[in-house]
Order: C-alpha cells, then structure tokens, then sequence
C-alpha cells in the first residue's frame, strides 16, 4: 500500500458482508504514472511462437500431431491486451489499497479454456496483520452508457460469477490444489498456509471476493447497488465481498496503446 | 504445509472417516444407506488430497514423510469412494480417477481395482464429435483401466483406445480449435498438448505391464518422467485448473505402479525368475494374469531387497494374505539360481497334511512350466521304495528340485542321512507358519530340525515365513547371526477392509404365551488391527426358518447358522464350531427350503464321489444339496480337498468347520462366522490362529469388506469374546521354555521324563543325534553348553530363568553320561524318532519279531498275529502311546482291536464298515460312528501305527537282506495310505483316493518301474476309457475327475 492518495471516492454503501464502492483516479498525472509504474509491470508484452516451440517439438514423442496446435499457438490474439490491462489495473489498485498479493501473473489467454470448470480472473491474497485470506475475484470493464452495463448480468455476469465462486466449494479446492505448485518455495508459501489454515478452519468460508469493475463513463452508484445487494443475501459468515467501480479518466480503448507506449 | 494442515485436520478427518466407516458398515452388511455429511466428507477428503500434493511436492524420501503420505492418501481414498459419483460422465471420470490415483499412493490400489470392477465408471464420451472432450474420455478411460487391470483386457483396451485417438487426431482437433472462442484458443492448444502426454505415458506403461518393456527400453521410470514433466511444462504456462492437480497425482501414482509392477521388482535377479515373471503376466493372457506384486510383497522382494540378499536366514512376517507363497517362490528361484550347478535343491515345510496338499499344487502350477519339478513327500515318516526312488531320482528333468513335506518327516529324512543320499545339497529351507515353532506339542521338534539343519547342511540357507511377530530379528539372528535379515510389516497394510463383532440375540415382542421372537445383533470391535467398528450395532431381524423363538436361537450353534444365513447373502461363509459332531449338527441348521439349489456340475461330481465312497446315506451328500459343506478331521483329506475346492470357487454357501481348519486355509472368504473359539479340547485358538483366519476373510479380489463374527449367547461369553479378540500375539518364544517351566524338577531325570512328558522325546533325541553326530566323542559333556546354544529357547531361558536352565543343563550332563554308556543303540534314535530310552524298552520285547514277518502277503491276514503283538509293543512306545489309546477309545491299550482296525483298512474294507466294526458306540449312529473312525483313523491310527512300525522294521531289520528289507520297507506305507499293494502305494502317494487306487492298481502295468513323474504324466494323459475300464462307466469318470481336481488340473 502506498500512501499516495489516487482516488477519490464517488460513493460507497455496505449491505452486511458485502460493501461497493466507487472511485475515480484523482487526474491524469497521477493516473499516468499508476499505469507506468504499478499496473504496465504487470501487463507482459505478448508471446510469439518461439515459446510454444519446446511444448510442440516435445509433442514429437508422443506419436501425435502437432500442425494444427502450431498454427493457433503462433497466432496472435487481437482482443488479448485490452483485457490484460483492465486486470492489471484492478490488480495493481488491489494491491495498493487493499493490500492483496498475487503469487501469480496469469496471462489471460491461456486461462483455464474448459468454460464448464472453475476458474477465476484474479487469485491471491490479502494480508491483514498476522493472518492472510484467500482472494477471489472477478474483473469487467464496460464503456456502455447503461447502469449497470451488462457486463454485471447474466450467466457470464460479474454477480453470477462471484456467486459461483463463493458457493462451489469443489471449485475452490480445485483453484487451490492449482495454486499449491506455484506457492510452494516461494515467498508467498507462508501467506498461501495462513490463508488455507482460515479457510478449511471457517468450514472452507473465510473467503474474500472482489468484483472490479472498470468504467470510462461517470460514475453511477448503480452500477454496483443491486448486485451488492443481491449478493448479500446469498453470502455467508465469514466470506467478505467488496465490489468496486473504477473510473478511468481515460477511454477504454486508449488503455492498451497508453500502457505499450509507456502511459504516454 | 501438510504438518499443520494435517494435525489441523484431525478432528475433522477423524469425523469424516467415522462416517465413511459407518457407511460402509451400514451398506454393505444391512443395504441400509445411512445419513452422510456429504459436505464434510467431501471437504475433508479435499484437504487431505491437498496435503497429498503438497507432500509429493515436497519430495521428501524420508520413512516419515513416505509413510504421512500413503496414509493421507488411503484416508482421502476412503472418503473420496464414499461420495456419490457427479452426475456428469467427464467430472463423474475424473473424480474416480483422482480417487484411485490417490488409493495407489495409499497403497490400497487392489482395494480401488476392486471398487472400479464393482461400480464401474460411466459411459465415457470416447467417440464424442468434441474433440476436447473425446480426448479427455479417452484419457481418463486409460488410465481408470490401468488402475484396474482387469487382466490383458484392459491392457489390451488401454492400447486400442490411444491408437483410435491418435488415428482420428487429424479429423477433428482442427475443427475443435477453430470453433474456440478466440480468447481461450492458446490454452485450449497447451491443455491438448498435455493431455496427448499423459495417453502416450499410459500407452507407455500399458506395454511395460505386460513386456517389462517399452520398444527395447527398460527405464520406466524415466520413460514415464519424460512425458509427465511434459504435462507439467505445459500446465506451468497456462492456468489448467483440472489437468494439473491431476497431472501431480498421476505422475506420483504412476511412478508407484511402475514400483509395484512384478517386473521392476524383479528386475535384474536372473533368467529363471524373469521366465517365472513372464508366466505370471501371461497366465493364458486371461484376468488371473499377476501384473504387480502387493505392498508387503513389494517391500519385501524390491525394498528390502530380498533378491538381491544373499542372507542366510531371512524372516518374513507379515500378516496374513500378504501373499508369502509369492515371497518364497522369488526366494526358490534364486536359491536354485545360486546353486544350480550343483542342482541344489529347496525343502518346503508346512505344518499340516493340507497345507502340504495345497503348497504343492500351487508350487506345481507356478513352477512346472519353468522345468522346475515339485514333489511331496508323504508326512508318513518312513521313507518307501517309491519315495526312495523318487528322492534318488538320477534324471535329471524328472529329479526334484522342489520338495514339500511336514516338518516331523524332514526331520527324520536329515537324520537319516537323506541329504547324502540325495547326492545334491540342500540349498534353502522355507519354513511356513514358522510361528509353530513356539507350540506345546511339536513346536521343539521344529526348533530342534532347524537347529540341526544349521549346523549340518552346509549350503542351507533358511526363509522362515510367518504372520506378524514382534522378535522376528530376533530369530533371524538365532540362525543366521550376522547374516540375518527379518523383514517385517506389523499392522499398517491390510489386504481389504475387515469387520469383526459379537453377535447376540436380542429378545423381541412375545409372540405366544411362552415365546419371543428376536433380532441379531452384531456389535462391531475395535482391534489393533485397523478393522472397522461403528459405536452403533448393526441388526438383522434373523431367519426365522433356521431358528423361530429367541429361546430357539439362544444358543451359540444356532446363533451361528442364523448369522451365517444372513450373511451368505454377500457371499460364502466359513461357520465354525468345536467339534466334529458340533460341526454335524450345525450344518443341518441350513437344510431349509431356500437353501436348496440344484447341484452344479462339480457339485454333483463330490456328490457321486461321496456315495461311491461311503454309502448313499452319508449326510454329506444330502447337505450338499443345500449348499452346505462340512470340513473336518473325521474326512478323509480327499473329501477336504473337495470341499475347499467348491468352496473356493463359490459352489457352496456354506463350509461348516471345526476351529482347527483356522489352521489351514489357504484361500480368501468372505466371511465367518465362529461358534466356538476354542479347539476340541476346549483350549482358545491362539492369536495367531485367530487372526489367520481373520485375516482371510475379505477377498482381495471381490467383496470390499470382510467379515467375522464370534457368536455370544450371553452377556459374558460377549466380554470373554471381547478380551479373546484383544490378546496380542507378541514375541516368539521357543517351545522350550514353556516345557522348561512345567517340567521343573523333572528334568532332572531326562531318561525318565519321556514317560510322563512325551513332548521332550525331541529334545533327547537331538542330545543323542548330535553326540552321534560328532563322531560320539568323550568330551560330549563339556561340550554340551555350546550345542545347545545352538536352539532358539536356551539363550533365552538362560536369560530368563538361569536356575531352570542350570537344572536342564544338570540334566543334560546325566543324559549325556547315559548316551555314553557301551553299547547304546543311537543310531535308531535317528532313523526311528524315538527316544532311546523308548528303543531300548522296544528291543525287550520285540524278540520274536524277525526277518519273516515282514511279510507283506501275510502280515495282514486275519489270521495273523504279528501284528498284534507289534501294536502291543508300539502301545508301550511314549512317543506313539497317547495318539494309539485314543483310537481304542480310552478303555485300556487294547493292541488286539488295533491290529484289526489296520487290517481291515489295509484290506480295502470300506470306511462305513470300519466305522461300525468298531466305532459304533451306544447311542451313536452311523454318522457319528464314521466321523470317530475318521478322526481315528486318519488323524491318528494311520500315522501313528505306520510310524510305529517303520520304526519296529528299523530296530529288528538288522539281520535282513537288502532285497527282503526292500520288500518290507513298503509295509509302514500300505498302513499309512490303507492299501494293500505296492502298486496302490504309489498311485496314493500321486493323490489317487484310497478305493480308487486300490482298484486302478491292478489295471495299470509297470507302476513299480516307472519314476513317479513319469507316473503322473500318464496319468494326468490316461483318457477316460482306462478309468472305466477299472471302474465300470460311472465310476471310472468320477474317480478320474475327481483325482484331476485333487491334482489341480
């Protein structure tokens, strides 16, 4: 956490665990300087081909073929980097604010691909004192002139998302058996058993899920209040939720070119 | 992570595997679903997988981390089976496939096969149009099938579904990744390319099963290592939530197939054992194929390097059903490997008849097709012609290199010199149920062999076998000192799982004036074996057929046959009781209606045996019909035979058994049920009886939970069964130190101590084959200390109690002065297993015996009377008293009724009408007389006697040619086999039963020229019209079948 303020807040109310918040970056420069420093480490620059090399050639032995998995590895994703950035700022913002840390710079495109099976935009953790909870939570961004845009509804929605998360418990073990590897001799392999020992000890709840939302429109209290409230009915003791609107005084679109030119 | 998370978890996984445990309970004895914590289960199996991983993780090799593992991963197992499968075929698949993974890694990988053979696994979509999808059914089929291994099918299924895969990559993964949202289409490719890795890893290990190899490669391990650091190349790029976790635990659990594969635990040993290795695996390419060896087997033969060892005693104790047969047969190879140029050979003692029967067989089945031939010697104790011949057997293909027998025999084989006469060494002496060693009655005659062997068989080498004991180092140590080796597993590995309970019967509503109906109740008990127990009781309402009233039921025989009833509903039951006519009674219990089946084919086959045999009213043949056997020391060891053969492949319901057949079985059950725990003669079972029968119970195979259960008709019967079921079996201790404390001041006279102790007759006898041994030297008596440090008990009295073992040594030196004295007959303590005292009273009276009466034309003519004076002389012999007074029936020796009963058997005189000759007593009936002349006769008299009179041959044969002494030698043997022929001695002794062989004598020509292998061959060749010819149509079919089963044809 840095003691730099970067926003201010346009609103926030509380409904039991669950707590939204709205906030927009306080001016450009210091917006400019949060995306080169915090959130543009965090974006990597794309892979080529080169990478999946040593996977394809390995494949060889196996007696399978591999020209068809070469041509989609070697192509590039177009729609890969806006989305990349938005998480990377809602990545970055938790850090600073909320004091999370992620073990784990997923890159986005080569996420879980089986829709079906459990997967999470962010994972990590957030430390508080001693103690040290898992983090879950799902990222959107939207530009649409709508309150809330629909990016919060529906089966791919940011409500049913985070309602999944919190009720799949099968899900979560899952995630976490996934996340072990990475954690296990790390630095974060303390945080990482602080966090499981709370989570199995609250019957698998002490569980902290954040909705990031991020807006280049003006700041709406709507966005957030009907699923905050919708969520709070559903979520128990100990699982906390905090949704979270970003205003971005820039357009969404700006975002990837402003990161790859160095946020100028 | 795993430490805190595991001790964190206590609480929780001890609950949730309370509720596993109850479940199982619950379903499988009484179908009744019971109320699960699903949630509780679930999440404690899920932190348990995750300890799991973190361990693997860890890498540790140490013993403590290993063992934390395999037991986390067994509890996770547990839990994890007991959850209702997802709904969905590709989540239902990989949640038994993990399940199983993580059973090999809890070494309980025979109980998942088990679980996956029973429930099966949902219709994986293999040919779904999704290429995703096909794939990832077609990897999770292979490997579920490797975990499996249902024999080469699944093998064969594992190769066939990856080559489908591969051959129908090129039609559809193209389509699939162009249908992909964009956005997922890279992790898609990286989840595909793992996946592809982890079939070929299948394919690789689906070879190696089978070949040991893969195309010219031998390292599995780094084979499969190649592939799975593939996949976990690939998942360290992309976030492959499911692939990955999976990926860890197949790595891991591949890597421990791969350890238990039969061929990396042999790997390297010698030709002869990867020849053996490959007749496992092959075995007709059908499901009885053996693809890896158990987890004991595993520490046993790869661990701790049992193969390589070259130790000179080893002992293996582990529990039983831990498969030691497989132990010792590895162990033969090598031992025949090692001396193979001197065409060593290896003995295999087992403690009783059966055993011996059932050693060979399988010995012959498993051996045979390596060219490594296996004999029996008969437990008889005098060597005949026939065996002479087969003991000095010069062909080589036809001369043994396997030879089975009891202890008693081998003992007297050795000191008769039949080592030298062999003219090949002696290279490796297995010892099963080695525990018997510590027995009242013939566990110093085992002690006393071993010791001797020791100290007299230069190239032998000792494999003791037994259940699990706590000193095993200990007795390794006595006979190989420095180079031992014991090689023990105490309780942590079962088999399968095992209940164990009290069955009572509690009083229901009054259902007429007098009378109550009832229900049964089984409370489960907690051991320190790991078997399951709940705190609740699990009830049954009781057949009301077997037993209508609680007052009808409320004792201990019908309680029995009531559980039992129920319980064969999960299969056969072994029920047990005290006594043959106990056991006669019982078995009635189950003739009512819904026990009736028709025969099946081989049932009806024992059935026309037994008519042929014994009459058409034998009881037997009409239990059978209701799926009932009965096994006891009053049937001959054929009709024994017989009935654990049908039994064993589920032809009966029921084999109803004295406590005794604890003692002998060798196959799995499913469950059993005991009347009595005690022997005949009212002594409890020991321990070590207990819990070979436990034990069995549970088939590895089939039926997950085993079941025994000891009937109470009273609330202290219940405790008394409670604190029976607790004794421990712990150290074990030489036979001598209990014979020691009884004796006490007895053993101040050894000449005399025979008399009132006839168990010490061995411990004189090796004083007096040792001094014989050692040239009779002078100094035998300052000597004396040294030899007998040579036993296992005398160390440990002198450790003990040092005044018993001054008095013994006291003793000894008298006795020795004894063996000193001019003119002593020592030499026929060797070749007679009599004390010397015992052969000294025999040459006063046997003066009128001489070189004419061993003659086999007249000796056993009615008219005759040799042989009731010889069975007047053996009536006086310590040794043989005891077991030839019973057979008279207690009323004062009687070497008259004797002689008769031997010359009516050795004439052919059929069983019944011995049995009514003599042993009909007031009140009996025919049943009752034929199981007392069993019990006599075979368990006593036959043996006894045949003993008896080769040793009176011994000890009056002096003056006899070599060619009258030839003719004589087969006497003992036609009283052993009660067969009056050479001819009929040798097709006994291949296993003809007795009326058979008799007649088949005379039809077959040049039996007494031929080798008994050789014999064999023909018979097992002889088609039927030989047997008919001999017997008629009918008969001669049976007689044939039946001698083909005996044999394990």
């Amino acid at each position: 956490m840095t003691n730099r303020p970067l926003t201010t807040v346009n609103y926030e109310e509380r409904d039991g665990k669950v707590s939204w918040l709205g906030v927009s970056m306080l001016d450009e420069g210091k917006f400019h300087k949060f995306l080169s420093e915090e959130a543009g480490p965090r974006v990597e620059d794309a892979e080529g081909a080169e990478e999946f090399e040593t996977h394809l050639h390995g494949l060889t032995s196996t007696d399978f073929g591999n020209e068809s998995l070469k041509a989609v590895l070697a192509a590039a994703v177009s729609e890969e980097r806006a989305w990349a950035v938005c998480e990377a700022i809602a990545e970055a913002y938790l850090s600073r604010e909320h004091n999370v840390t992620w073990p784990w710079n997923m890159e986005r495109d080569k996420r879980n691909p089986n829709a079906s099976l459990p997967g999470a935009d962010l994972i990590g953790f957030k430390v508080e004192g001693s103690s040290s909870r898992l983090v879950l939570g799902e990222v959107k961004s939207s530009s649409e002139d709508r309150y809330p845009p629909q990016v919060m509804n529906g089966r791919s929605g940011m409500g049913h998302q985070l309602d999944d998360l919190a009720a799949n418990l099968g899900s979560i073990c899952q995630l976490l058996k996934w996340l072990l590897p990475r954690c296990k001799n790390t630095e974060y392999e303390e945080t990482f058993n602080k966090a499981i020992a709370l989570y199995l000890e609250s019957g698998n709840k002490a569980v902290v899920l954040f909705g990031v939302l991020i807006r280049d429109t003006q700041p709406n209290v709507k966005d957030l209040r009907k699923r905050g409230h919708s969520l709070a009915e559903n979520l128990k003791e100990p699982t906390t939720c905090h949704l979270i609107a970003i205003y971005l005084p820039c357009a969404l679109c700006e975002l990837s070119p402003r990161i790859s030119g160095g946020g100028s | 992570m795993s430490q805190w998370l595991l001790s964190g978890l206590n609480e929780t996984r001890a609950r949730a595997l309370g509720q596993a445990k109850r479940a199982q309970i619950f379903n499988e004895l009484v179908k009744a679903p019971t109320e699960l914590d699903e949630e509780l289960i679930r999440s404690s199996a899920e932190a348990l997988e995750l300890a799991v991983l973190d361990l693997l993780l860890e890498g540790g090799m140490e013993e403590e981390i290993q063992n934390e593992l395999r037991i986390a991963a067994a509890d996770a197992f547990r839990l994890l089976r007991t959850l209702r499968r997802p709904p969905e075929a590709l989540e239902a698949g990989l949640y038994m496939l993990r399940t199983g993974a993580l059973a090999i890694l809890g070494d309980k990988g025979a109980d998942a096969a088990r679980w996956m053979m029973e429930n099966g696994w949902p219709d994986l979509p293999v040919d779904s149009e999704d290429w995703g999808e096909r794939t990832w059914a077609t990897v999770l089929n292979v490997w579920l099938r490797l975990i499996r291994k249902d024999g080469w099918s699944d093998r064969d299924a594992v190769l066939e579904h990856i080559s489908t895969l591969r051959d129908s990559q090129a039609d559809f993964e193209r389509e699939y990744l162009e249908g992909r949202d964009p956005v997922h289409v890279k992790g898609t490719a990286l989840e595909l390319i793992g996946l592809y890795h982890l079939a070929r890893a299948a394919e690789v290990f689906a070879y190696y099963m089978t070949d040991g190899m893969v195309e010219g490669n031998y390292q599995i391990h780094q084979l499969l290592d190649t592939h799975f650091d593939r996949v976990l190349d690939v998942c360290n790029k992309a976030q492959l939530i499911n692939l990955e976790p999976l990926s860890h635990l197949l790595a891991a659990s591949a890597r421990q197939m791969a350890d238990n594969s039969i061929w990396t635990v042999t790997r390297g040993v010698n030709s002869r054992v990867t020849r053996f290795v490959n007749s496992l695996v092959d075995r007709g390419r059908g499901s009885r194929a053996i693809f890896e060896v158990l987890p004991p087997q595993r520490r046993a033969l790869a661990e701790k390097g049992l193969l390589g060892s070259s130790r000179r005693a080893i002992v293996v104790s582990l529990p039983t059903s831990s498969g030691k047969t497989l132990i010792a047969e590895f162990r033969m190879l090598q031992a025949l490997n090692q001396f193979d140029y001197e065409r060593g050979w290896v003995a295999y003692l087992a403690p009783t008849r059966a055993l011996v029967n059932q050693i060979t067989r399988q010995l012959r089945r498993d051996l045979e097709p390596l060219d490594i031939v296996v004999e029996q010697v008969s437990p008889a104790l005098e060597i005949d012609n026939i065996e002479s011949d087969l003991l000095r057997q010069p062909d080589k293909s036809s001369a043994f290199r396997v030879l089975v027998t009891t202890p008693e025999k081998f003992d007297l084989m050795l000191r008769q010199g039949w080592e030298a006469e062999i003219g090949r060494p002696l290279t490796l002496v297995i010892v099963d149920e080695a525990h018997n060693i510590q027995g009242a009655s013939r566990g110093l005659k085992v002690e006393l062999l071993l010791a001797t062997i020791n100290n007299e068989c230069r190239r032998a080498q000792f494999l003791l076998l037994t259940p699990f004991i706590r000193n095993a180092r200990e007795v390794a140590r006595w006979l190989g000192r420095q180079n031992a080796e014991d090689i023990s597993l105490a309780l942590d590995w079962q088999p399968n799982d095992r209940v164990i309970g009290i069955v009572q019967a509690e009083q229901g509503e009054r259902i007429s004036q007098r009378s109550f109906d009832y229900r049964l109740r089984m409370e489960t008990i907690h051991t320190t074996r790991q078997t399951l127990a709940v705190d609740e009781s699990v009830m049954w309402s009781g057949n009301k057929t077997i037993a209508r009233t609680y007052s009808k039921v409320n004792n201990s025989g019908t309680l029995a046959a009531a559980f039992a009833q129920e319980l064969q509903q999960r299969g056969p039951v072994i029920v047990m009781h005290q006594r043959a006519d106990y056991v006669w009674s019982l078995a009635e219990r189950f003739k009512i209606p819904e026990n009736r089946k028709s025969p099946t084919e081989n049932v009806e086959l024992v059935r026309q045996f037994l008519e042929m045999e014994f009459g058409e009213s034998f009881p037997l043949i009409e239990l059978m019909s209701f799926g009932v056997g009965v096994h006891h020391a009053g049937l001959p060891d054929d009709v024994r035979v017989l009935m654990e053969w049908l039994f064993e492949n589920e032809e009966l319901r029921f084999l109803v058994a004295t406590t005794t057949i604890a003692q002998g079985v060798n196959f799995p059950i499913t469950g059993v049920v005991m009347a009595s725990h005690q022997y005949p003669r009212g002594v409890d079972m020991s321990p070590e009886d207990f819990w070979n029968i436990a034990g069995r119970a549970g088939r590895i195979d089939q039926g997950t939970l085993g079941v025994v259960a000891l009937a109470a008709d009273n609330g202290d019967k219940a405790n008394a069964l409670v604190e029976f079921i607790n004794r421990q079996s712990g150290d074990l201790n030489s036979a001598l130190i209990e014979l020691a404390l009884q004796a006490g001041e007895l053993m101040d006279d050894l000449r005399g101590i025979v008399y009132s102790r006839p168990e010490w007759s061995a411990f004189v006898q090796y004083l007096a084959h040792t001094y014989r041994q050692l040239g009779q030297p002078d100094t035998f008596g300052k000597d004396i200390e040294q030899i007998l440090r040579g036993t296992f008990g005398f160390e440990v009295l002198r450790a003990r109690h040092s005044s018993l073992a001054n008095r013994l040594l006291d003793g000894v030196r008298v006795y020795t002065q004894y063996l000193q004295e001019p003119g002593q007959p020592i030499k026929l303590v060797d070749s007679t297993g009599f004390s010397l005292q015992s052969i000294r009273s025999v040459l006063g009276q046997v003066k009128q015996i001489g070189p004419d009466t061993w003659n086999g034309e007249t000796l056993f003519d009615q008219g005759n009377k040799d042989l009731q004076a010889m069975m007047g002389t053996l009536l006086t012999v310590p040794e043989l008293r005891r077991n030839l007074e019973a057979v008279t029936g207690g009323g004062g020796p009687n070497g008259d009724k004797l002689a008769m009963i031997v010359k009516d058997w050795v004439s052919g005189e059929s069983l019944s009408n011995i049995a009514i000759r003599y042993f009909l007593g007031k009140g009996d009936d025919e049943t009752r007389a034929m199981t007392k002349c069993g019990q006599n006769l075979f368990g006593k008299l036959a043996q006894t006697a045949a003993w008896g009179m080769g040793a009176l041959l011994s000890i009056t044969g002096s003056s006899m040619s070599e060619e009258q002494m030839r003719n004589a030698s087969n006497l003992p043997s036609r009283v052993y086999y009660g067969v009056n022929s050479d001819e009929a001695v040798a097709l006994r002794l291949l296993g003809v039963p007795r009326t058979a062989a008799i007649k088949l004598a005379r039809n077959l020509d040049g039996l007494l020229g031929e080798s008994l292998v050789s014999v064999r061959g023909r018979l097992r060749d002889m088609d039927e019209t030989t047997w008919v010819q001999a017997f008629g149509a009918r008969e001669g079919g049976v007689y044939r079948d039946v001698w083909r089963v005996l044999e394990g044809l």
